[in-house]
């Protein structure tokens, strides 16, 4: 009955989900605006004592109670991370559920239900993100599929799956016929995808990413990666060439070596797969993804691409419209349009 | 049980110090005291640390060895080995050690053993542990961002006009 009358409403709804391993993001087209909600993914755990209860509960900090354990869960863990020299916790690792943090999978479940909320209708259709195969790690996302999956289902939705770098094309892509290439810099990886009209050439992932970066700068100059993280995305300017402190130093050298890394990558794949005669034209290059957000990513990234032997003619690179919502906003367009293909 | 690279770390403090407490841990493998606490049980269970009367933790036969990279060796005499082969050829009737030069019978006749069919399960399996109600104090929606929906019905139109 619902579903009825939401399907024969002229406006079209619907959600998107970016889980990814720094922040879970949702995209819902509600009317006339998009609404994106997000929340880190990300907890710190603190005895459970009354006094910190109620602390917390007074500064309207996020907490899951669990056992003798208070995770303080969100932006404020890493700030509590910081305080402690402590390293934040993080359910995801390297783009996947990680290994060690089984345990946080009830807290993921309850972040996830919080930023995406219950369907409108049982079975309505969400695409969720998925990292590609990664290229550098012996292990696959079946499992970490399957996981969301099975969270999305019980919370009523018909869960769909979509590769992260196909996501990107499909939001920030439309004017060039969604060809040309994806990325997505995130914390646990970096995803691609060259797509073709739509098509996915070849998506994959690697994951030496902003997490990466985070703790090779942390070993170098003996920090915490998490107070390294809180640098990084408040203050890093890769275009500052005067007053440079050691920590901005080290995060603009393995910001090159991770871009470097990247191209070569993608140059090694194009060359395995086959190219397309599609792709004759010279195709855009689009970047999103958190660990683009330090001013002048999108220099550097030119820059190692000029340097590089590129297999193919390079139009435009862009930085996406939004880079921190841009994997949600492209799983949404797939949602929309599955539904209108219903 | 195989080590996680954090478990592991965990174990090689143990290197320096024949005991430590839960915060040396924690400061040492840079964790916080309570996933440190959770770590050390999960060691403690899998029977690579033990708690100490005083509250520490310490390796471990097989934590030793998990730090050593040995392998635990048992070493049985030859006539114990020849008593254990003598009872198993007992149990299946078979001969064990036959004199030189006497070829050795088989008695029992190999039979292909009855293969079990191999059930798929297809449906999802959900891995936790189910009735888990966590208290919390996420009642209020994350931050909201709102934009207008143009630019997304634009680009549904065009991938519309693609297939």
């Amino acid at each position: 009955m619902i579903k009825k009358s939401l399907k024969s409403s002229k406006t079209q709804i619907g959600r998107g989900l970016d889980i990814g391993t720094a922040f879970i993001v949702c995209a819902e087209k509600k009317g006339q605006e998009v609404v994106f909600r997000s929340q880190r993914n990300a907890f710190f755990d603190i005895e459970h004592t009354d006094f910190t209860k109620q602390m917390l509960t007074k500064s309207k900090v996020n907490y899951i109670i669990q056992g003798k354990t208070l995770n303080v869960v969100g932006d404020e863990a890493l700030k509590f991370a910081n305080l402690f020299s402590k390293e934040a916790r993080r359910p995801l690792n390297k783009g996947v559920i990680s290994p060690s943090e089984k345990e946080a999978l009830p807290m993921v479940e309850l972040i996830l239900k919080t930023v995406i909320g219950r369907p409108r209708y049982p079975g309505e259709i969400l695409y969720f993100s998925i990292p590609g195969n990664p290229l550098d790690a012996d292990f696959d996302t079946v499992y970490h599929k399957n996981i969301f999956a099975g969270f999305l289902k019980k919370l009523g939705y018909k869960p769909k799956s979509i590769y992260e770098g196909l996501a990107v094309i499909f939001s920030e892509l439309a004017d060039e016929n969604f060809t040309g290439i994806g990325i997505s810099f995130g914390a646990g990886m970096v995803n691609v995808c060259l797509a073709c009209m739509s098509v996915p050439v070849f998506t994959f992932s690697v994951t030496k990413a902003g997490d990466w970066i985070d703790r090779q700068v942390a070993k170098a100059l003996a920090e915490t990666a998490s107070r390294v993280c809180a640098i990084k995305e408040n203050k890093l300017d890769l275009t500052k060439e005067k007053e440079v402190t050691k920590i901005e130093q080290a995060l603009s050298i393995y910001y090159d070596n991770l871009l470097d890394y990247v191209v070569e990558n993608i140059i090694a794949e194009f060359e395995r797969s086959k190219k397309p005669s599609e792709l004759d034209k010279p195709i855009t290059i689009v970047l999103s993804g958190g660990s683009t957000c330090p001013k002048g990513f999108l220099e550097r990234f030119k820059q190692v691409l000029r340097k590089s032997d590129f297999p193919l003619a390079v139009g435009k690179v862009k930085m996406a419209a939004e880079p921190l919502l841009s994997v949600a906003k492209g799983a949404l367009v797939a949602t929309l349009s599955d539904e209108e293909n219903k | 049980m195989s080590l996680s690279g954090t478990e592991f770390n965990i174990i090689k403090i143990f290197a320096e110090s024949k005991e430590a407490s839960l915060g040396l841990i924690a400061d040492k493998a840079i964790l916080t005291i309570g996933y440190a606490e959770y770590l050390c049980k999960y060691l403690v269970k899998g029977g690579y640390l033990e708690l100490t009367p005083r509250g520490t933790y310490c390796l471990t036969l097989q934590g030793r060895e998990a730090l050593t990279g040995k392998t635990r060796q048992i070493l049985w005499d030859q006539r114990t080995i020849q008593a254990i082969a003598q009872e198993l050829a007992k149990q299946l009737g078979g001969t064990v050690f036959p004199r030189a030069g006497r070829k050795l019978k088989r008695e029992v006749e190999p039979s292909a053993p009855a293969r079990k069919a191999i059930m798929i399960k297809e449906s999802f399996v959900d891995p936790m542990e189910p009735g888990i109600i966590l208290k919390h104090s996420l009642s209020r929606k994350p931050k909201e961002l709102r934009t207008s929906s143009v630019g997304i019905e634009k680009t549904l139109k065009a991938l519309k006009k693609l297939k």
